[in-house]
């Protein structure tokens, strides 16, 4: 790992789920990321560089909600183009990690996000990178990337690594069905852990700001063309308006215009804010995102499915139709040993309902049915599989 | 009349039947079933059958030119001067062999009035009789260690061991279509021929009383990997080693010093590249071994193939070329290093086979030839590259190697916008695909910011089908197949999505076999 990495002291274990911070303490404190905390009062969100201020990160809180921090580098790049094209992207991902309603009388609480930026890229671009960077910084997801310059112009090719993201317990559906007198628990996480997104062509207008020494400029009010000063690796984020963000960098505080990468709506924003809404415990905040990933025909397939099956996950905590994001899913792309496990789970979900005996039988019925006609997918050791098939019973029972 | 022993790839055995059958009618005696009798070692037997026959009959084939065991015998019958060629395929003999005339039986209908067939039974009639003593030949001897001389008609190959008496005519090959003259069999060299018959009977008689242990080589269903024919290979118990060739039945002699008690220290190593590792521990061991040759059993596990080897594309032969091609290369490169990690992350890629096969996957870009470093004119597109190559040089390149896929191709301006590129890629995946598919996949692809996804994953797709093949090939079980294919088929469908004029024609086939293999994967499982 780079050695601008080693000042900083990681408050918490990844392996451990980190509970958040309680009420009316806000992440601003640490000085080290974007943060949302539910309840939070809008302006004390902090956005600053590693390397500006090297304190620790956030500090383990009491409440046991959970916290799921998003690092993102810089997009690896000749010039200065892949710093800022970071930072419009790291932007625009805090700017969807919404807060819990305020007044908020049910009490709804979505634990804690943070975005932790850096200036400088990966090491090397790739996944393996990625895992080890977020390990030293203590990050839950890496979204990264390069830009290219390619053909006469420049396309932004981002990634996403979610690490560990199998231990996780805020982002798995789990059902527990009685199966001759013992229970039996099933669960999925989330489908996959590395993501490619579609490339994010540049216009070439947005290129030309991105590369001009002015870079992205700090202004005097939203709207205004006075410019106070440049977003440089060091700043912090205060608050965001529409396409307006309040930015401190060093002594200036002034308003930052976040411009479109592309004239196509890219992915990427969208899936990146959806998982962390997930990992949150935002489920109906996830969903409404992974819903307009999932839509998305520009986005690449595995993050189309995988959105349809997000989406069923979140709905497995809020209730709603999971069997329909699933079928889609399914229509995406058949062979995906993920989509039927979540199609299984789904009709395992059903028998932990305690339907009745015809009911049951019907579902295990169906259940056989899908083990039997994908059995190709798994390996016939794959204890999963198994447990699944053990779930599904015999035709004779 | 001559007796005739036909030399050949089992792969082949089909169509070298019907040139033994029409040999046969014809009256010639042909040896061309390789038994091995009990107690004997292959190249015992070999050397006891070349000496005894009058005509070594060599069959090239796209997969006799690869053999080193076919190879190994048409370089010692044109030493012994037995050595009559045929090609059954339009491919060039291997180089050694390319100067003496071949007779042309690939379109050979089965005729013997066939003049290419009947130039074949020609040489082998001149081979019956050996020709005159010393100085009454009409060829240019060659020194007594059986050098290679030009001769009148075409070139000829004169053996002459020190120990066999001196053969003047038609030695080697004799030029096809040139009957051969009878010549005058002297009193010595019968004498020397029935020595020779009764020391090869002696000889053969007390191998069979001299058990000779030996390995046959299978793959984990006891069948004999085609692809292990002439993998080198070296054997060691202790200090002792043993280097050679696996033949055609996939057996391999060992050191006559192994024992039973010995065998657990024995150990096969496959020379670096040969594709193949060996569990040794696998072993069946029968009751009377070593009496029994050939017949323990080891398991040969074909390794996986990992590499694309990148040749060089013609027409870099400007800067703004060079700078497209590489800008091109990097985003491949980039691809495939993140899909290999993307793949080492899929469950049902976890295992070990699967693992082993994702973790070594790379690029290899071969060297550049000179001329692809100048900044003279253009050359003339698909000279020197992939495309420039016929198929028993990229299947040479791609087998030696052990190569996954070869790369290559052309970079040129586009014909309606100088100012653009656009990349002609061929990606060679040589016999992995048995589809009409076949074994050469056109990619032509711009090279524009708007391409830049389409470009790059056209590639993967291919590279996807290729590792999928791969991975059928060696027998992993079908969910792994289906991983590859499935992430295959995203993409495929990721890039229809993203391609509103369709996709390419080769994109289009490569999908649409996916698709088929997909079917196939799934039909079988609901097979009851």
């Amino acid at each position: 790992m780079r050695s601008a990495l080693k000042g900083i002291r990681v408050s918490r274990s990844r392996a451990h789920r980190r509970p958040a911070s309680g009420h009316g303490q806000h992440a601003h404190r640490c000085g080290l990321a974007a943060s949302f905390r539910d309840n939070a009062v809008p302006a004390l969100v902090a956005l600053v560089s590693l390397f500006a201020i090297g304190a620790p990160a956030p500090g383990a809180a009491q409440t046991g909600e959970p916290q799921v921090t998003l690092y993102v580098p810089a997009l690896a790049s000749d010039g200065p183009l892949g710093l800022r094209a970071a930072t419009v992207l790291n932007l625009q991902i805090w700017k969807t990690l919404r807060r819990a309603p305020y007044p908020n009388p049910n009490g709804i609480t979505f634990g804690t996000g943070l975005v932790l930026w850096d200036p400088s890229p990966l090491p090397q671009a790739n996944h393996d990178s990625a895992v080890a960077a977020a390990n030293v910084v203590g990050a839950d997801m890496v979204l990264w990337g390069k830009a290219w310059r390619y053909g006469g112009g420049v396309a932004v090719q981002a990634y996403l690594t979610l690490i560990d993201a199998a231990a996780d317990t805020m982002d798995r559906w789990t059902a527990r069905v009685e199966r001759q007198g013992a229970p039996v628990s099933l669960t999925v996480g989330l489908p996959r852990e590395r993501y490619e997104f579609a490339p994010i062509i540049l216009d070439s207008a947005v290129v030309e700001s991105l590369e001009s020494p002015a870079g992205l400029p700090i202004m005097a009010a939203k709207g205004s063309t006075e410019i106070l000063g440049e977003v440089g690796s060091s700043f912090r984020a205060l608050q965001q308006d529409g396409d307006w963000t309040l930015i401190q960098s060093g002594p200036v505080r002034g308003w930052l215009h976040l411009p479109q990468l592309s004239r196509k709506r890219s992915e990427v924003v969208d899936f990146v804010g959806g998982i962390i809404r997930l990992r949150r415990g935002d489920w109906a905040g996830a969903a409404q995102l992974l819903e307009r990933v999932a839509s998305n025909s520009a986005a690449p397939y595995p993050i189309r499915i995988d959105a349809h099956l997000m989406l069923a996950l979140a709905r497995s905590r809020t209730g709603g139709d999971r069997l329909g994001p699933i079928r889609r899913a399914y229509e995406l792309n058949p062979h995906e040993a993920m989509t039927t496990k979540y199609e299984c789970m789904e009709y395992v979900a059903r028998l932990a309902a305690g339907p009745d005996a015809a009911t049951s039988a019907r579902l295990r019925q169906q259940l056989r049915g899908i083990l039997d006609e994908r059995s190709y997918l798994f390996s016939p050791q794959d204890p999963w599989f198994a447990k699944v098939r053990q779930l599904a019973g015999t035709r004779n029972e | 009349m001559t007796t005739v022993f036909v030399s050949y790839a089992r792969p082949d055995r089909a169509r070298v039947e019907r040139i033994v059958a029409t040999l046969e009618k014809l009256g010639f005696p042909v040896f061309w079933d390789r038994e091995i009798p009990p107690g004997s070692t292959w190249d015992q037997v070999l050397e006891h059958q070349l000496a005894s026959v009058q005509c070594v009959l060599v069959v090239w084939s796209l997969q006799s030119v690869e053999s080193d065991w076919v190879k190994t015998e048409a370089a010692e019958a044109k030493r012994l001067g037995k050595f009559v060629p045929v090609l059954i395929d339009d491919v060039p003999p291997p180089l050694e062999f390319r100067r003496i005339q071949t007779a042309n039986l690939a379109n050979w209908t089965g005729s013997e009035d066939d003049p290419e067939f009947r130039s074949v039974v020609e040489a082998i009639s001149g081979l019956d009789v050996p020709a005159a003593p010393a100085g009454e030949g009409d060829v240019v001897e060659a020194g007594q260690d059986g050098a290679v001389e030009e001769g009148r008609g075409g070139a000829a190959t004169v053996p002459r061991p020190s120990a066999r008496p001196a053969v003047s005519h038609a030695r080697g090959a004799p030029p096809l279509r040139t009957p051969g003259r009878p010549g005058v069999r002297t009193r010595w060299l019968a004498t020397a021929a029935v020595t020779l018959a009764i020391g090869g009977i002696a000889a053969w008689l007390a191998l069979r009383s001299r058990p000779s242990p030996g390995v046959r080589l299978t793959d984990a269903n006891g069948a004999c990997p085609t692809e292990l024919e002439g993998t080198r290979l070296t054997a060691r118990i202790g200090a002792e080693a043993m280097s050679g060739t696996i033949d055609e039945d996939c057996r391999f002699a060992l050191p006559s010093s192994v024992t039973r008690e010995r065998l657990e220290q024995l150990e096969l190593v496959a020379d670096s590249g040969s594709g193949f590792v060996f569990d040794t521990h696998a072993y069946v061991v029968p009751p009377d071994f070593p009496r029994s040759i050939f017949q323990v059993l080891a398991v040969a596990a074909a390794s996986p193939r990992v590499e694309i080897a990148v040749l060089p594309y013609s027409g870099l032969n400007t800067e703004p070329r060079r700078a497209a091609f590489n800008e091109f290369l990097g985003i491949l490169n980039d691809k495939l290093t993140n899909l290999t990690q993307e793949l080492a992350a899929t469950p049902e890629l976890a295992g070990e086979d699967a693992a082993r096969q994702i973790a070594r996957l790379k690029f290899d870009t071969l060297p550049a030839k000179p001329d692809e470093r100048s900044t003279g004119p253009s050359r003339a597109i698909g000279e020197g590259d992939l495309s420039g190559l016929d198929l028993e040089q990229k299947l040479r390149i791609w087998r030696q190697r052990h190569s996954l896929g070869l790369l290559g191709g052309t970079l040129s301006e586009e014909p309606t916008d100088q100012r653009r590129f656009q990349v002609n890629s061929q990606i060679f995946i040589g016999d992995l695909d048995g589809t009409p598919l076949g074994r050469s996949i056109p990619l032509a692809m711009a090279i524009g910011p708007e391409e830049f996804r389409n470009t790059r994953d056209a590639h993967a797709l291919a590279l996807l089908y290729a590792l999928a093949l791969d991975a059928r090939r060696l027998g992993y079980s079908p969910d792994v197949v289906t991983a590859y294919l499935s992430k295959a088929y995203s993409i495929a469908q990721t890039l229809r999505e993203s391609s509103p004029g369709g996709l390419p024609d080769a994109v289009a086939r490569i999908a649409a076999q996916v698709n088929s293999e997909l079917s196939q994967l799934s039909g079988r499982s609901r097979r009851p």
